[in-house]
């Protein structure tokens, strides 16, 4: 386990140690040892110029305005690259380093059209006494204002380069440069074209370093803002409503309005980055078309209603449907939301039918954990991806769904020298990057990842001390792949023989470090795992190969599946799976029934509940009539829309609590109105296990009220109405509730609201208020005990195969620029205007063949559907395979395509594979294939009818 | 020098014998080429008939005014012909014949310096060998790695890339850094308009740096070495590559030679161009392959220097010239590339000896000194010289890189001053702002210099103070140097 923390001596011991004295304007002041002069003149106060010093890192000693004299050396010296030395004598306000500080600023600001320059710039010169330069105004080149986010000014920009380098050194995407020299230097993008015409992907990294305003976000107000510089907002410290990186922001407001978010350099999991979802992705929060007020149907019309109206028609509803009744949590409301929820769902409803959308992503990654090694949890921490020698990366377009992930990887390849191995059918931007990109055809991961087992044990690579003491079923399963040869998969899969002996041996052998030093693998796998009908079979082949390897439990090497939303680690964590209770308690064990029910004074079911996608089948059997929905959208995420539509249109009574219309609320019978991420406190638990906090920046919309609150109160009315005691339905607040939920969870029990406030995010299992926290588990044993290697074959690639009629495969998944099904992106204005229609990937060559041009509408048919969308030729793709995401753009979405075929032991549907054929829009739909998508005209934001 | 040759020094001379005498060796090369030096190669061998293999082709010897020249090996001296387009071929036959004429322009053998076989070898190993090479690497390595920095240190060897700073201390920083592999950087990019003498000394000595890379390699212990060639200079980097190979294939570069293995791996680079890619930070970014741009100091290069190693670099006159660092007494000399109003320009290695004067250098050159007003010193970071301090004695550190220009009366100085501030602002990199504004603003204020003489005060001040690298740094020192020289010129 971690080390325990240093008593408060050796503590202070340790600080002198390190520690220097330095003398700054005759003031002694301590600093560490290791830091640039620049820290202590801050230290002590003094606010010394420093433009072109990036934050949380290394100086670029580009704009020379942090000069200073040191005592006993000839030449002035720029601070930010000064090493501090014990007893150093230093000045800041000599006339002589004054007088040379103030020549540079005023060459600085001679860069500026008017000779004022901007922003810190500005400032800093006005603080040295020049108002204007004494040199003739000599500004750059013009604008560019080709991103929808930002511009660029040249007249404003002063050269420090930290825009540069948070694009190649923070975020590693190397989009910009200083271009051309000397005189003509300027910022541009690599070819020196149009900032959109690069490789951007708008995280906006730029825009927070720029200390001018020569980079600026669009809807600011020049004259006064520059990002480094916006002193006067209010700023709040919050988690990314977006993926499961759960990225820190500082969201900043003016008037009233969200206006800038800058990355929180003290936050270990996104170390300062965003992307573009969380930089500029938030004004959905205060968009015109949020739910205000709850709705009733009335005359098959959702009206306006009062919360009391609401909220007693719902509690009797739902009263009479107790027995045939499920809910759906969000992942993207709090742990204290769907705490809430879930135990409603048991102690009041008396079931455990609740579940949300990780059956729609990890749900196959989690069975296989749990047979496998008895936790469903990411093993490791973003850190050890860091610290690895090779990155095994399958399935997962980091880029788009995780960029902040990406960053890291991309960094852990350029700064550290790892090696990154890419498993994706589609040639993702991280191949750009990666040492091998492994392109199996779609469904054939199992021949692929035995073949890398057997590369590994022909070749005597395997970790023999692992598999001896740490785990079970070695033998069985080493005869399986011992069958399947590099040759053999090669034939399934597409991919060279030569490529899976690379492969195999980089994760066996990952490089050593720097200086020599061992280091391990890291595995790390997305939907292109899960999402198929042999998910949980994918998912155990992988978990074989780090059993195989022993590269699971040490610094910098683990399993990690990445979560997809913002809090499915949470949504988990806190119970709101129909199987386990709280912290992953069987539901179906008494003891644990005993201790919940006595602990919300309740009878609890000790029957498994429904899987989500096991909830449709039932709505259209009958036995399921009431549904409580809160912040899901099933009608655009299930599988095979149409039928879905049907089974929730059989249901007696849904209720739908979400923050904006969607095609689930529209059917719905009354549609509460929650609060968004930014109008809530609580907690997030992002894909690293790191619970971390989410506090309010503005004040609720309308009459919007937070998740928990409202499900509070509808379980009131209920157990009124049942005439029971509301004795587990007294919250107040969300603090109140996490101190229930960590008192009874013994995986955070260490933790609460109090403790995040003052240290930050920690990572469960965290037992006690003493424990740090854990970044790493299984480091000693594994919870079931041995990790147990399951064999598993090669079967057919997908449910649904090509076929004559069918010859395309279609793979559905994310876009950068959305979220999921796009409910809350197509209310960010620039992210719809971005990407505003759906666009189908496709292979030149199958284009060319089926006579498709780029730009061009194609439609696109399954079995079970047809939606237009337009084409978009890419090198990304394979022959023979074409890419949809699944955000629904102008009423097209690719889920009324996909097959809802199911993997058996995780009930999630096959996203990853179905058979398509392209034809020209308006080709007539055959009898019985469903409804067909046609684009409605204009874009339409919202989803209102 | 073949005195105390050890057994395996003796024994790669039998491996490698010296060419037969007498011969014809034709200066091609960079310098001798431009002039059409090849056309004499070809009209000698046919002159010579049977005997043509007795004419070959040796690179520049350092005298560009004279080319195209050919020198005669006899016995025990060498006698240089120049201007062959003037004076034809006839001398030179004549004296290969035996009959050399006038004694005073003989050169004997085996001189010393580090000049002594500059394009008088024709690039074999059995010339080079027995002309002294790798007789300084023969006697260091009967030293102790310590001994041998005392006998640099002792000697006072300087860096001769233009800062002068003391190679034996820096050798030492890097030294004593045991835990992390150790790199060598040879700065061969000379960038400095005007300079041309490690081009010379790779085209018509490469052994030289060869052996003076081994022997830093012995007292230091790299692990690399990279040898950083300006990119126009091609020529210099094919014969410095074969003469690598043919050092190899001799077992001299592994140290099988001497029964050792010196583990040192080499490198080639080419240089991106421009006078800031000889700064030694921007040559280490450009072999990391980064933007060719100064780093900032500190951290100094032998502590976080190539990939993050301790790094030593040297410019590689300065690695050549510590091959003489065992003769008596060590020669304190420096390469002077000399040119503008002087009849002779081209390369000198003159003594610094507390003797040489700028007038006897004038006087080398062929000039009479009193027909130059002021010299260069130093090119774009450099200062004038004016007429009246002729006589003052040359030292090390005045001399920097080397580089010196010579300027007639008529020349209008304070145009050489705008050129040279034009120059070094065209050439900034644009990194930092105090050069990349500063040495534009430099350029316009000094169209009306009266009317600013303050502005260009600060303005110096800023650049030499503020800058990133030296470039900025020493932007302001002709100008300086200019404004107090010849004030009224302005
Ligand atoms: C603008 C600038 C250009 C330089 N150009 C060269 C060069 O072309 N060759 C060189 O050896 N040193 C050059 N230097 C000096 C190098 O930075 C470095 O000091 C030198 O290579 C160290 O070698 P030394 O100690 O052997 O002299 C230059 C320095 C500056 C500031
Ligand atoms: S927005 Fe991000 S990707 Fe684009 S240039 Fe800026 S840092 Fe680079
Ligand atoms: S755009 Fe901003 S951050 Fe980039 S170089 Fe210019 S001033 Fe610096
Ligand atoms: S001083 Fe000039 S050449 Fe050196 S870093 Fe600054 S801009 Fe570049
Ligand atoms: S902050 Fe030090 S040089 Fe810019």
């Amino acid at each position: 386990m971690m080390a325990t923390s240093p008593t408060n001596e050796n503590s202070i011991l340790d600080v002198i140690e390190a520690s220097v004295t330095i003398i700054v304007n005759g003031r002694e002041v301590l600093v560490p040892r290791s830091a640039m002069l620049l820290d202590a003149v801050l230290a002590a106060g003094i606010d010394l110029p420093h433009l072109c010093k990036p934050e949380s890192r290394n100086p670029l000693g580009a704009c020379r305005t942090c000069l200073i004299e040191i005592e006993g050396t000839p030449r002035l010296a720029a601070s930010c690259h000064t090493p501090v030395a014990d007893g150093m004598i230093v000045n800041t306000t000599s006339e002589r380093v004054t007088r040379v500080r103030r020549g540079v600023l005023d060459l600085t600001i001679g860069m500026s059209d008017d000779g004022r320059g901007r922003g810190l710039a500005a400032e800093h010169a006005r603080s040295h006494g020049i108002e204007m330069s004494s040199f003739t105004p000599s500004p750059r080149h013009p604008r560019d204002e080709s991103n929808i986010f930002f511009q660029l000014n040249m007249s404003d920009c002063i050269l420090c380069g930290r825009c540069v380098d948070a694009c190649q050194r923070t975020q590693h995407i190397g989009a910009i440069g200083i271009n051309g020299r000397g005189e003509t230097a300027r910022i541009g993008s690599a070819f020196d074209s149009l900032w959109e015409e690069s490789t951007c992907t708008s995280c906006g990294q730029c825009v927070s370093q720029c200390p001018t305003g020569a980079l600026l976000p669009k809807h600011s107000d020049p004259a006064t803002a520059s990002r480094s510089n916006s002193a006067n907002d209010d700023v709040t410290t919050t988690t990314c409503p977006y993926c499961g990186v759960g990225c820190g922001l500082k969201v900043h407001k003016s008037n009233g309005q969200i206006s800038w978010v800058d990355g929180d350099h003290s936050n270990d999991s996104s170390q300062g980055m965003t992307c573009v979802k969380g930089r500029f992705g938030l004004e959905f929060a205060q968009s015109d078309e949020r739910l205000t007020t709850p709705l009733i149907r009335r005359n098959d019309k959702l009206e306006s209603a009062s919360w009391d109206d609401a909220l007693d028609l719902v509690a009797h509803r739902f009263a009479d449907s107790i027995g045939s009744f499920a809910s759906i949590a969000s992942a993207k409301a709090t742990n204290e939301d769907g705490y809430v929820l879930q135990k409603f769902t048991r102690a009041v409803m008396g079931t455990n039918s609740v579940d949300h959308c990780s059956r729609l992503c990890h749900a196959p990654s989690v069975v296989a954990l749990m047979e496998q090694v008895g936790s469903g949890a990411t093993s490791n921490s973003y850190e050890d991806y860091d610290q690895a020698g090779t990155l095994l990366v399958v399935g997962s377009d980091t880029g788009q769904n995780h960029p902040v992930v990406a960053s890291r990887l991309r960094r852990a390849v350029q700064e550290r020298g790892a090696s990154l191995v890419v498993v994706n059918p589609i040639r993702i931007d991280l191949c750009d990057t990666a040492e091998v990109h492994l392109q199996p055809h779609p469904g054939t991961d199992i021949a692929l990842f035995n073949a890398m087992a057997h590369v590994i044990l022909k070749e005597n690579l395997q970790n023999n001390a692992f598999i001896d003491s740490r785990t079970e079923g070695f033998d069985a399963w080493r005869k399986v792949v011992e069958q399947v040869s590099p040759e053999i998969a090669e034939s399934i899969t597409g991919v060279s023989a030569k490529d899976i002996r690379t492969a195999a041996r980089l994760y066996a052998r990952p490089q050593p470090g720097q200086n020599g030093e061992e280091r391990g693998s890291c595995l790390i796998w997305g939907m292109g795992v899960t999402q198929h009908t042999m998910g949980s079979d994918n998912a155990r082949s992988l978990i074989n190969l780090a059993l195989l390897t022993g590269q699971v439990g040490g610094f910098g090497n683990g399993i990690s599946p990445l979560r997809g939303q913002n809090n499915v680690q949470g949504c988990s964590d806190s119970g709101c799976l129909p199987n386990v209770m709280p912290g992953y308690e069987p539901v179906d064990d008494l003891e644990v029934n005993a201790r919940w029910s006595k602990a919300w004074d309740s009878d609890l079911p000790t029957d498994p509940g429904l899987q989500s996608t096991a909830m449709i089948e039932r709505m259209l059997t009958g036995d399921l009539k009431a549904m409580y929905v809160v912040g899901e959208n099933p009608l655009l995420s299930d599988p095979y829309l149409a039928h879905a539509r049907e089974a929730f249109e059989r249901l007696d009574f849904l209720v739908v609590q979400d923050i904006f219309m969607h095609e689930t609320a529209e059917i719905a019978d009354v549609v509460l109105p929650a609060v968004s991420f930014a109008e809530k406190y609580g907690t997030f638990t992002n894909s690293e296990r790191r619970v971390q906090l989410v506090r309010p920046i503005i004040e609720p919309l309308g009459k919007a009220r937070d998740d928990w609150a409202i499900t509070n109160e509808i379980a009131r009315r209920i157990l009124q109405i049942l005439e029971r005691s509301a004795f587990g339905f007294q919250h107040n607040s969300s603090t109140e509730i996490f101190e229930e939920m960590t008192k009874l969870t013994p995986i955070i029990a260490g933790l609460s609201h109090e403790r995040l406030e003052q240290d930050g995010g920690i990572q469960w299992p965290c037992p006690d208020y003493e424990h740090p926290g854990t970044p790493r588990l299984f480091e000693n044993s594994f919870p079931r005990g041995r990790g147990k290697f399951v064999a598993v074959e090669q079967g057919p690639p997908a449910a649904e195969l090509p076929s004559k009629k069918f010859p395309l495969t279609l793979i559905t998944g994310r876009s950068l620029y959305h979220w999921h099904g796009g409910v809350i992106t197509r209310h960010v204005p620039g992210l719809l205007a971005t990407v505003p229609v759906v666009t189908v990937d496709i292979h030149a060559d199958d284009a060319k063949r089926l006579g498709f041009s780029n730009g061009e509408d194609v439609q696109i048919a399954s079995r079970r559907g047809e939606i237009v969308a337009e084409v978009h030729i890419s090198d990304r793709m394979q022959r023979g395979e074409i890419f949809v995401p699944f955000v629904q753009l102008q009423g097209v979405a690719a889920n009324f395509l996909t097959n809802d075929q199911l993997d058996t032991a995780a009930g999630i549907p096959e996203y990853k594979a179905c058979a398509v054929r392209l034809e020209a829009p308006g080709t007539p739909s055959r009898k019985g294939r469903g409804p067909r998508m046609q684009r409605k005209s204009g874009i339409t934001v919202g989803n209102r009818t | 020098m073949k005195t105390n040759a050890s057994a395996p020094l003796a024994r790669l001379r039998e491996q490698h014998p010296a060419p037969r005498l007498p011969r014809i060796l034709v200066h091609c090369g960079t310098a001798g080429n431009a002039m059409g030096a090849t056309r004499y190669l070809e009209e000698l061998r046919i002159a010579l008939g049977d005997r043509s293999d007795s004419v070959v082709e040796a690179a520049s010897d350092g005298a560009n005014w004279a080319a195209p020249a050919a020198t005669v090996a006899q016995g025990t001296y060498m006698r240089r012909f120049e201007r062959l387009d003037l004076h034809g071929i006839d001398d030179v036959i004549a004296c290969f014949n035996g009959d050399c004429g006038d004694e005073a322009n003989y050169a004997g053998t085996g001189g010393r310096g580090l000049t002594a076989r500059l394009g008088r070898n024709d690039g074999t190993l059995g010339d080079v060998l027995a002309q002294g090479g790798y007789s300084a690497l023969d006697r260091a390595l009967t030293s102790t790695p310590e001994q041998l920095l005392d006998a640099i240190e002792d000697a006072g060897f300087t860096g001769r890339g233009g800062a002068h700073f003391p190679v034996a201390t820096k050798w030492r920083l890097a030294a004593a850094d045991t835990h992390r592999p150790r790199m060598l950087v040879v700065n061969a990019e000379e960038g400095e308009p005007g300079v041309f003498k490690d081009r010379h000394l790779l085209e018509g000595d490469p052994h030289r740096l060869i052996e003076g890379i081994l022997i830093a390699h012995y007292a230091v212990g790299f692990e690399r070495a990279y040898v950083y060639i300006n990119g126009q200079a091609r020529t210099a980097r094919a014969i410095f590559e074969n003469a690598l190979a043919d050092a190899a294939a001799a077992e001299i570069f592994s140290g099988a030679a001497w029964n050792q293995t010196f583990g040192l791996k080499i490198h080639v680079r080419s240089g991106a161009g421009g006078y800031v890619c000889g700064e030694e930070s921007v040559i280490l970014n450009s072999i990391e392959g980064e933007r060719p741009v100064p780093r900032y100091k500190p951290p100094y290069a032998t502590d976080r220097g190539l990939f993050g190693n301790p790094t030593i670099i040297n410019n590689a006159e300065t690695l050549c010239a510590i091959t003489t660092v065992f003769e008596k007494p060590p020669p304190p000399t420096k390469l002077v590339s000399l040119s503008g109003d002087v009849p002779r320009p081209g390369l000198y290695e003159i003594p610094v000896d507390g003797a040489t004067t700028w007038t006897s250098l004038l006087v080398m050159a062929g000039t009479n000194p009193l027909d130059v007003q002021a010299i260069l010193i130093g090119g774009p970071s450099g200062v004038f010289v004016m007429a009246e301090q002729f006589e003052e004695v040359l030292e090390m550190r005045s001399l920097g890189a080397g580089g010196v220009v010579a300027f007639g009366s008529n020349t209008d100085l304070s145009q050489i001053t705008r050129e040279l501030a034009s120059y070094n602002m065209r050439e900034s990199c644009g990194e930092c702002t105090p050069c990349r504004e500063g040495t534009t603003r430099m350029v316009a204020l000094l169209e009306h210099p009266a009317e600013h003489r303050k502005e260009i005060a600060n303005l110096i001040e800023i650049l030499t103070e503020g800058s990133l690298c030296q470039l900025g740094g020493m932007a302001g020192r002709p100008i300086q140097s200019a404004l107090d020289q010849f004030p009224t010129a302005f």
